[in-house]
């Protein structure tokens, strides 16, 4: 699912100081599940917000709403009665849902609350890491189910690169190198001969280096 | 004997119905200003009578024009509304139920009660009711239910508790009829013998001093005596001591926590005290339960509120033998209490929940479960009602009387901390209500009755991180959450909160400075035995260390906190 992360609270007071009536619309998909976007997020933000402009002197009306799903104009639909009456927006959808808003209603100012942190999925409860980047030409069934563009540093297609110590990434020792959790992975399948395979560069003109891409099911427009 | 089921056609008065199963009145919030059917209106009821209920029983209609309830409600107060209820009624006989309406009148929507009614607006009433049946089965209608329940005029009058008229229509339970009695014989002499007449009683109004089955079996019987065909048997929504969303209410849209059909034994009392049909209604959406209820002839009908909004085709699936297609309500009462807009339309919400799995891998009990659907499911029957789901569900789906509850902030926190001198630095303490660290009020003098104002909650570990804001918000400074030591409280139901506290006081922090208002402090504490004693030496610490300390998240304290 995407994974993304409420923007700096101070970031975003800036964004919304001209304003002094706010909508803080939320998404009841991805971000409420990786608990960043949700209602309850929403009014948290709403809260913090009011806070913050009361410590200033400066009282704001704000409502926190949530819908099912911002990527959906039928889903934004329903926040309509609400617009008119808030002079901006604070979408705490992914990228996605704020894009879909602000297209679908132009008249109206859409801001960002999160920033996108990608397709991630959940470590533990209350963790959530990035593990795909979309590269649109995936190779998984060669390392073993784990990813190396997205985890190796160094997005390396043929690693490891040498410089890991101890399972760590000599890039940054947080990590953990994805070319020893390959190896490992590999070697309990006893698949390890795939290692030796030489891997050539990708295709990258099929990831987004080849511009946005797009998904068409030509048996499904509407007619 | 002939097996009676679910699907058994069942006559009241000249009317067959082709099944047991009743559509309950549910306000729609759907008609247009003034009270007049629209097209969502149509549909909502189209829907569930196509679907196969035996008799869709239109909502709660207004027949005065002043005494309405408040909402975007039905009326049936002028001969202008007859079009629109003739289509109604129509497009639910088209589609294969019997139609039929619920017929109202509240005072309590423009606040009185029925001592302050002159007696001319008593006769205007039941005048009002005999025209609305009148209209009613002029637009076609097979069905007309007086609306004798709930916090309605008409219960307002039956009720041993509200009624205090020393007139006639007050006094004894007899008394206390004599309006219906009247409507009654009205729409009787009117309408002749063959026109189908329901009335919907409270069996139990779960208030203090309230009917009982005491008097709702005596109010039964006379009804029965007067020519009403079948009783509908509800419970409670009465707001006299609970208020909106309080125990009474509750009852009669029983929440998550209760069993299938929690008042179905009331119905069964009353079905024993009378000859003509009983209805009952609460919970009855577990196909199996439902059907169970009419083949052990515990009553004659069951009638369906929110199981319908959950899945209009609710009867269908059953029908078909494929229950497991059901999509079941999970009784939040969301539908109506958790509207996006006033002005929205009933409908179902539960599909709000985002599947994040929160409730399933934190209840203590691991009670929601995946079923062999793959749906994820409450399995609450053995529910302790800790409300950590309900802490937790970031879609604010879970929500039921656990506190603290979702307005708990302005219900509880914001009445206490407005008894508070604004002059000064102000403080709210938030204590465990349960075992033996409760604290009680002798804590407040000590001059600090101005200064600190005490809330408790089953465990300060359950206070959300939003709700901790929400209180900065009302102006106080600082919040201390004073818990238990959980090693000494093993016992404690709420316990699994425990560890929550410092968590959440943390990302409250954060925020705090995130936001540049750290001079607002909230800190945990765990109380040893002698502070649980001394809470107003504690409180006093508190309060010193926010003219000194600013750092958030930590309590002034002398010793370290053992829990964070
Ligand atoms: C949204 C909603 C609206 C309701 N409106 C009415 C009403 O207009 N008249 C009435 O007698 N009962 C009304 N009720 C009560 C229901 O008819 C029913 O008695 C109650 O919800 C319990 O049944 P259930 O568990 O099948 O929902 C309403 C309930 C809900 C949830
Ligand atoms: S806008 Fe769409 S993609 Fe983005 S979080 Fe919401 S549901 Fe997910
Ligand atoms: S919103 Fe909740 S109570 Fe209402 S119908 Fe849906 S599941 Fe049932
Ligand atoms: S209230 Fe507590 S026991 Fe009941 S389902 Fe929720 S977490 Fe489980
Ligand atoms: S915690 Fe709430 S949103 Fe998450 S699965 Fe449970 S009910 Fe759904």
């Amino acid at each position: 699912m995407i994974i993304g992360q409420r923007k700096p609270l101070k970031r975003i007071f800036e964004m919304l100081d001209p304003y002094d009536r706010i909508l803080i619309a939320g998404c009841g998909s991805c971000v409420t599940v990786c608990m960043s976007g949700g209602l309850k997020e929403a009014e948290e933000t709403a809260a913090v917000l009011r806070l913050h402009r009361q410590a200033e002197g400066r009282p704001v009306e704000v409502r926190a709403r949530v819908v099912e799903r911002q990527c959906e104009p039928e889903f934004l639909e329903t926040l309509d009665a609400d617009l008119p009456h808030f002079q901006v927006v604070l979408s705490l959808a992914c990228g996605v849902g704020v894009q879909r808003y602000s297209l679908f209603r132009p008249g109206k100012l859409i801001l960002p609350g999160l920033d996108t942190l990608g397709s991630g999925l959940p470590v533990r409860q209350g963790l959530w890491e990035e593990v795909c980047l979309g590269c649109g030409d995936c190779l998984l069934d060669q390392t073993a189910g784990v990813c190396p563009i997205t985890r190796c540093a160094k997005g390396l297609l043929n690693g490891p690169c040498g410089g890991s110590r101890n399972g760590r990434c000599e890039a940054n020792t947080e990590n953990h190198c994805a070319w020893q959790i390959i190896y490992d992975r590999l070697a309990a399948r006893g698949e390890l001969n795939l290692l030796e395979e030489y891997r050539p560069p990708k295709d990258w003109s099929r990831g987004h280096w080849g511009g946005p891409r797009r998904l068409e099911r030509e048996d499904m427009p509407i007619v | 004997m002939e097996k009676v089921g679910l699907f058994t056609p069942i006559k009241i008065n000249k009317l067959v119905l082709k099944n047991r199963i009743m559509m309950s009145p549910a306000f729609s919030n759907s008609a247009a200003p003034g009270g007049f059917v629209t097209d969502w209106t149509l549909r909502h009821y189209q829907k569930r009578a196509a679907a196969g209920v035996g008799l869709v029983m239109v909502e709660h209609t207004g027949v005065s024009g002043y005494y309405i309830h408040g909402g975007n409600r039905l009326q049936i107060s002028t001969d202008l509304h007859v079009p629109g209820l003739a289509r109604l009624a129509r497009v639910i006989k088209e589609a294969g139920a019997a139609a039929g309406l619920q017929i109202a009148h509240s005072i309590h929507g423009v606040g009185l009660k029925p001592e302050d009614l002159p007696k001319r607006v008593i006769l205007e009433m039941i005048r009002e009711f005999i025209e609305g049946a009148r209209r009613a089965y002029e637009a076609g209608f097979d069905v007309v239910e007086l609306h004798f329940a709930h916090t309605y005029t008409m219960a307002d009058l039956l009720s041993r508790r509200t009624n205090k008229r020393l007139d006639e229509y007050g006094g004894d339970v007899y008394g206390r009829m004599k309006a219906h009695r009247e409507i009654i014989n009205g729409i009787r002499e009117m309408m002749g013998p063959e026109v189908t007449l329901f009335a919907r009683i409270c069996a139990d109004e779960f208030v203090i001093g309230g009917n009982t089955l005491k008097q709702s079996r005596v109010i039964a019987g006379e009804l029965e005596k007067m020519g009403v065909d079948c009783i509908d048997v509800t419970v409670g929504v009465r707001f006299d001591d609970g208020g909106l969303k309080g125990y009474s209410d509750l009852r009669g849209k029983p929440t998550v926590e209760y069993e299938d059909g929690p008042n179905l034994y009331l119905a069964e009392d009353i079905k024993r005290h009378v000859g003509v049909p009983v209805i009952a209604v609460g919970k009855l959406g577990n196909p199996e339960f439902a059907a169970s209820v009419i083949e052990q002839g515990r009553v004659d009908m069951v009638a369906m509120a929110r199981p319908l909004l959950a899945d209009d085709k609710w009867v269908k699936k059953v029908q078909a033998g494929r229950p497991d297609l059901v999509r079941t309500c999970v009784c939040c009462n969301s539908c109506l209490y958790k509207r996006r807009h006033p002005d929205d339309p009933i409908r179902c919400m539960e599909r709000e929940c985002a599947r994040c799995l929160a409730c399933l891998r934190n209840c203590p009990y691991r009670l929601p479960f995946i079923n062999e659907k793959g749906r994820l499911e409450f399995g609450n029957e053995w529910c302790d009602e800790c409300g950590m789901c309900a802490g937790l569900c970031p879609a604010r789906v879970v929500r039921f009387q656990a506190d603290p509850q979702y307005d708990w902030v302005s219900r509880q926190v914001e009445p206490a901390v407005k008894k508070l001198s604004p002059g000064q630095r102000r403080v709210l303490v938030i204590t465990c209500a349960s075992g033996p660290y409760r604290c009680d009020d002798k804590f407040l003098p000590g001059g600090l009755a101005h200064s600190a104002a005490l809330v408790r909650v089953p465990c300060p570990g359950r206070v959300e991180t939003v709700q901790m804001i929400r209180i900065l918000e009302l102006g106080v400074d600082g919040i201390l959450l004073a818990g238990c030591r959980s090693e000494e409280n093993p016992e404690c139901k709420y316990r699994h909160h425990h560890p929550w506290a410092p968590h959440r006081v943390r990302r409250a922090g954060r925020i705090l400075e995130e936001a540049g208002l750290s001079h607002k402090v909230i800190a945990h504490i765990s109380l040893t035995g002698l502070e649980a004693l001394d809470l107003a030496g504690v409180t006093r610490n508190f309060l010193n260390g926010l003219e000194v300390n600013n750092r958030v998240g930590e309590a002034d304290d002398h010793r370290p906190e053992e829990t964070a």
